[in-house]
């Protein structure tokens, strides 16, 4: 697509944005877009968009309604700075914490499935509940004859080795940052 | 973490004076006043046609101002600056479109003052026949129009602004002005006076 072009363009522009074109220093550029169709269209639709402008900022001091000063845009980006830095700075935490509930959950959800039948009738009251000594004592045989490709071990396995690389993380992380 | 979600209160309560805050930036705050007296009034106008929304030009005229400060910027000079700083804010621009619906996007919102005498209505109404006219282009093509006739932009600042290669700027512009024209009612013949016709 050819697009016409006319050299005088950009003079017209600098004679818009300085205010030249107004007066009697812009006469021979507004007759020169008087007789040239692309810099007719240009002045057109610049002088919209500028009017615009100046109208626009206009009503704003009419209004009262200034832009921000410097001093508080300064500060709040200042402030908003320093939050994002502490949030930044506790993320490792936060990462931690959420690590130690997951793991805190698999170790219970391992441990209840594992004495599942022990639990049960301890909460049913019957005559297979166990004294709590008995229970524990109970558990460390369990854990002693499991197999490792029973999911119950497998859970607390998992659980664990994950609060051990949680912790090694973490120690990772407070040592750098030292 | 947003520059908006600072209240003025939390800055009361903050222990802020005069030197007492560490430098966070690596621009100081003299070098920034200077930078944001000569820019924040066109980067609000550029915000504020392209969305067609006062209030929510000054929330991104601050969030632009936050990004830039944070900003690594490659070079000092004023006018590498302030083209990163309109870039900032045309990308803020463009996300904020992204979340709207495609209908809400195009639409002009009620933007305009309101008119006390004759003059006043004309020139509103004039707006308003922009404003539709203007919400009606692509972000693209407001983006360009308006930094070019309005900033006074290069087409490679343009480029650089929009994410853009130079060479495309010229016929964009030139679709852009085009099309804008169509809008609102084309240009008389040889005019070049006048403004917008209703």
């Amino acid at each position: 697509m050819k697009i016409s072009q006319c050299s005088r363009e950009s003079e017209l522009l600098d004679a818009l944005r300085s205010g030249r074109w107004s007066n009697a220093w812009g006469e021979e550029i507004r007759r020169h877009a008087a007789t040239c169709a692309l810099c007719a269209e240009v002045a057109f639709v610049a002088q919209a968009l500028q009017d615009d402008d100046v109208f626009a900022s206009a009503e704003r001091q009419r209004q009262g309604t200034g832009l921000p000063s410097a001093g508080l845009v300064w500060w709040k980006a200042q402030r908003a700075a320093r939050r994002a830095a502490e949030q930044q700075a506790v993320q490792p935490i936060a990462l931690a914490e959420r690590a130690a509930y997951a793991s805190g959950g698999l170790t219970a959800l391992g441990v209840t499935l594992w004495q599942w039948p022990r639990l049960a009738g301890w909460m049913r009251g019957a005559k297979t509940a166990v004294p709590v000594g008995e229970w524990f004592h109970g558990l460390g045989r369990a854990l002693g004859q499991s197999s490792p490709g029973h999911l119950p071990w497998m859970l607390v396995t998992l659980s664990v080795a994950a609060a051990l690389t949680v912790l090694a993380l973490a120690a990772y992380v407070l040592c750098r940052e030292e | 973490m947003s520059i908006r979600e600072i209240t003025v209160a939390e800055l009361d309560s903050a222990n802020l004076a005069a030197g007492a805050a560490e430098q966070v930036f690596r621009m100081d705050e003299q070098t920034f006043r200077a930078f944001y007296e000569k820019t924040a009034r066109p980067l609000w106008s550029y915000l504020r046609r392209l969305l067609n929304n006062a209030t929510l030009a000054d929330d991104l005229l601050q969030e632009s101002y936050y990004r830039f400060l944070r900003a690594d910027l490659k070079s000092l000079e004023e006018a590498y600056q302030r083209n990163y700083l309109f870039r900032i804010a045309t990308n803020l621009a463009r996300d904020h479109w992204r979340r709207l619906p495609r209908r809400e996007s195009m639409q002009a919102t009620a933007d305009e003052g309101a008119a006390i005498d004759d003059h006043v209505v004309e020139q509103a109404e004039q707006r308003s026949d922009l404003g539709r006219a203007f919400s009606r282009l692509r972000p693209q093509e407001r983006e360009i129009l308006w930094l070019a006739y309005v900033e006074g932009s290069s087409h490679r600042e343009i480029a650089e602004v929009v994410g853009l290669k130079a060479a495309s700027i010229r016929l964009l512009l030139f679709r852009a002005r085009r099309k804008l024209l169509r809008l609102l009612g084309g240009a008389p013949a040889g005019s070049s006076k006048s403004g917008p016709h209703r």
